[in-house]
Protein backbone atom coordinates (compact mmCIF):
# COMPACT_ATOMS: atom_id res chain seq x y z
CA UNK A 1 0.00 0.00 0.00
CA UNK A 2 2.76 2.43 0.97
CA UNK A 3 4.48 1.79 -2.37
CA UNK A 4 1.53 3.42 -4.11
CA UNK A 5 2.62 6.76 -2.58
CA UNK A 6 5.86 6.50 -4.56
CA UNK A 7 3.85 6.38 -7.77
CA UNK A 8 2.42 9.90 -7.27
CA UNK A 9 5.65 11.85 -8.10
CA UNK A 10 6.15 9.49 -11.02
CA UNK A 11 2.67 10.35 -12.33
CA UNK A 12 3.45 14.08 -12.09
CA UNK A 13 6.67 13.65 -14.08
CA UNK A 14 5.05 11.45 -16.72
CA UNK A 15 2.13 13.92 -17.09
CA UNK A 16 4.37 16.92 -17.70
CA UNK A 17 6.70 15.11 -20.11
CA UNK A 18 3.73 13.65 -22.00
CA UNK A 19 2.07 17.05 -22.37
CA UNK A 20 5.36 18.70 -23.33
CA UNK A 21 5.80 16.27 -26.22
CA UNK A 22 2.31 17.09 -27.51
CA UNK A 23 2.13 20.85 -27.05
CA UNK A 24 4.36 23.76 -28.04
CA UNK A 25 3.04 26.52 -25.75
CA UNK A 26 4.69 26.46 -22.32
CA UNK A 27 1.76 27.81 -20.31
CA UNK A 28 -0.51 25.23 -21.94
CA UNK A 29 1.99 22.49 -21.06
CA UNK A 30 1.96 23.55 -17.41
CA UNK A 31 -1.83 23.81 -17.27
CA UNK A 32 -2.55 20.53 -19.04
CA UNK A 33 0.29 18.76 -17.20
CA UNK A 34 -1.11 19.85 -13.86
CA UNK A 35 -4.60 18.70 -14.83
CA UNK A 36 -3.35 15.29 -15.99
CA UNK A 37 -1.22 14.80 -12.88
CA UNK A 38 -4.18 15.65 -10.62
CA UNK A 39 -6.32 13.15 -12.54
CA UNK A 40 -3.70 10.39 -12.27
CA UNK A 41 -3.06 11.12 -8.58
CA UNK A 42 -6.79 10.94 -7.93
CA UNK A 43 -6.86 7.59 -9.70
CA UNK A 44 -4.04 6.26 -7.53
CA UNK A 45 -5.75 7.46 -4.34
CA UNK A 46 -9.03 5.83 -5.40
CA UNK A 47 -7.19 2.62 -6.24
CA UNK A 48 -5.43 2.65 -2.86
CA UNK A 49 -8.76 3.29 -1.09
CA UNK A 50 -10.39 0.42 -2.99
CA UNK A 51 -7.51 -1.90 -2.04
CA UNK A 52 -7.77 -0.84 1.60
CA UNK A 53 -11.55 -1.42 1.72
CA UNK A 54 -11.20 -4.77 -0.02
CA UNK A 55 -8.52 -5.83 2.44
CA UNK A 56 -10.48 -4.57 5.45
CA UNK A 57 -13.98 -5.84 4.71
CA UNK A 58 -13.92 -8.53 2.03
CA UNK A 59 -10.71 -10.54 2.22
CA UNK B 1 15.91 29.92 -41.64
CA UNK B 2 16.26 30.13 -37.89
CA UNK B 3 17.12 33.29 -35.99
CA UNK B 4 20.79 32.25 -36.24
CA UNK B 5 20.53 32.15 -40.02
CA UNK B 6 21.34 28.42 -40.24
CA UNK B 7 19.31 25.34 -41.11
CA UNK B 8 17.88 23.52 -38.09
CA UNK B 9 19.78 20.54 -36.68
CA UNK B 10 19.28 17.38 -38.74
CA UNK B 11 17.06 14.66 -37.21
CA UNK B 12 19.90 12.18 -36.58
CA UNK B 13 22.02 14.75 -34.74
CA UNK B 14 18.93 15.84 -32.79
CA UNK B 15 18.28 12.21 -31.79
CA UNK B 16 21.87 11.58 -30.70
CA UNK B 17 22.17 14.76 -28.63
CA UNK B 18 18.71 14.25 -27.10
CA UNK B 19 19.69 10.68 -26.18
CA UNK B 20 23.03 11.64 -24.62
CA UNK B 21 21.70 14.51 -22.50
CA UNK B 22 17.93 14.76 -21.88
CA UNK B 23 16.66 17.99 -23.43
CA UNK B 24 19.87 18.78 -25.36
CA UNK B 25 18.20 18.05 -28.70
CA UNK B 26 15.45 20.56 -27.99
CA UNK B 27 18.01 23.09 -26.78
CA UNK B 28 19.89 22.90 -30.10
CA UNK B 29 16.58 23.18 -31.97
CA UNK B 30 15.83 26.45 -30.17
CA UNK B 31 13.17 25.08 -27.78
CA UNK B 32 14.93 26.26 -24.65
CA UNK B 33 12.03 26.15 -22.17
CA UNK B 34 11.04 22.64 -23.21
CA UNK B 35 14.69 21.56 -23.04
CA UNK B 36 14.98 22.84 -19.49
CA UNK B 37 11.72 21.12 -18.50
CA UNK B 38 12.83 17.78 -19.97
CA UNK B 39 16.30 17.99 -18.43
CA UNK B 40 15.04 18.85 -14.95
CA UNK B 41 12.25 16.25 -14.90
CA UNK B 42 14.21 13.34 -16.35
CA UNK B 43 17.47 13.88 -14.47
CA UNK B 44 15.59 14.55 -11.20
CA UNK B 45 13.55 11.35 -11.63
CA UNK B 46 16.67 9.33 -12.39
CA UNK B 47 18.61 10.72 -9.44
CA UNK B 48 15.61 10.36 -7.11
CA UNK B 49 15.34 6.69 -8.10
CA UNK B 50 19.05 6.18 -7.55
CA UNK B 51 19.00 7.85 -4.12
CA UNK B 52 15.89 6.12 -2.77
CA UNK B 53 17.37 2.74 -3.61
CA UNK B 54 20.42 3.50 -1.51
CA UNK B 55 22.57 4.49 -4.53
CA UNK B 56 23.04 0.90 -5.69
CA UNK B 57 20.48 0.13 -8.39
CA UNK B 58 22.43 1.40 -11.41
CA UNK B 59 25.18 -1.02 -12.44
CA UNK B 60 26.20 -3.10 -15.41
CA UNK B 61 26.00 -6.84 -14.86
CA UNK B 62 25.33 -9.90 -16.98
CA UNK B 63 21.59 -10.56 -17.31
CA UNK B 64 20.52 -7.28 -15.70
CA UNK B 65 17.97 -6.12 -18.28
CA UNK B 66 16.92 -3.14 -16.14
CA UNK B 67 20.16 -1.39 -17.10
CA UNK B 68 19.17 -1.53 -20.78
CA UNK B 69 16.03 0.45 -19.98
CA UNK B 70 17.92 2.80 -17.63
CA UNK B 71 20.40 3.51 -20.47
CA UNK B 72 17.60 5.44 -22.19
CA UNK B 73 18.42 8.31 -19.80
CA UNK B 74 21.76 8.76 -21.60
CA UNK B 75 25.21 9.62 -20.30
CA UNK B 76 24.09 9.82 -16.67
CA UNK B 77 23.56 6.03 -16.64
CA UNK B 78 27.17 5.47 -17.68
CA UNK B 79 28.54 8.03 -15.22
CA UNK B 80 26.72 6.35 -12.34
CA UNK B 81 26.61 2.78 -13.61
CA UNK B 82 30.17 2.09 -14.77
CA UNK B 83 31.77 2.49 -11.31
CA UNK B 84 28.73 0.80 -9.69
CA UNK B 85 28.71 -2.83 -8.59
CA UNK B 86 25.90 -5.28 -7.96
CA UNK B 87 24.82 -5.77 -4.32
CA UNK B 88 26.57 -8.84 -2.90
CA UNK B 89 24.44 -12.01 -3.05
CA UNK B 90 22.61 -12.70 0.20
CA UNK B 91 22.85 -9.12 1.47
CA UNK B 92 19.51 -7.43 2.10
CA UNK B 93 18.97 -4.34 -0.02
CA UNK B 94 16.77 -1.41 1.04
CA UNK B 95 13.03 -2.04 0.74
CA UNK B 96 12.83 0.86 -1.72
CA UNK B 97 15.31 -0.81 -4.09
CA UNK B 98 12.63 -1.96 -6.54
CA UNK B 99 10.68 1.31 -6.59
CA UNK B 100 13.98 3.18 -7.10
CA UNK B 101 14.74 0.92 -10.04
CA UNK B 102 11.27 1.69 -11.41
CA UNK B 103 12.00 5.44 -11.15
CA UNK B 104 15.27 5.12 -13.05
CA UNK B 105 13.65 2.92 -15.70
CA UNK B 106 10.75 5.35 -16.19
CA UNK B 107 13.30 8.18 -16.58
CA UNK B 108 15.02 6.15 -19.31
CA UNK B 109 11.75 5.44 -21.13
CA UNK B 110 10.65 9.08 -20.90
CA UNK B 111 13.90 10.13 -22.53
CA UNK B 112 13.12 7.79 -25.44
CA UNK B 113 9.87 9.74 -25.87
CA UNK B 114 11.83 13.01 -25.72
CA UNK B 115 14.28 11.72 -28.37
CA UNK B 116 11.34 10.93 -30.67
CA UNK B 117 9.87 14.39 -30.06
CA UNK B 118 13.25 16.00 -30.89
CA UNK B 119 13.37 14.06 -34.19
CA UNK B 120 9.81 15.07 -35.12
CA UNK B 121 10.51 18.71 -34.17
CA UNK B 122 13.66 18.71 -36.29
CA UNK B 123 11.85 17.25 -39.33
CA UNK B 124 9.02 19.77 -38.95
CA UNK B 125 11.43 22.72 -38.63
CA UNK B 126 13.42 21.62 -41.67
CA UNK B 127 10.23 21.32 -43.74
CA UNK B 128 9.09 24.80 -42.79
CA UNK B 129 12.50 26.37 -43.48
CA UNK B 130 13.11 24.49 -46.78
Amino acid sequence: MIDLVFLIPLCVVVSFVYEATHTEDMSLILRKGLRLSITLTGGIILFAAALYLLDRFVL
Amino acid sequence: MTKFGKRPLDPFAAAVTAFLVPGAGHMLLGRKQKALLFFCLIVATFLAGWFISGCENVYFARGRWHTLVQMGAGVITFIIGLPGTAPEPGRTVMHTFEIGTLYTMVAGLLNVLVVMDAVVTSIRLRRTTA
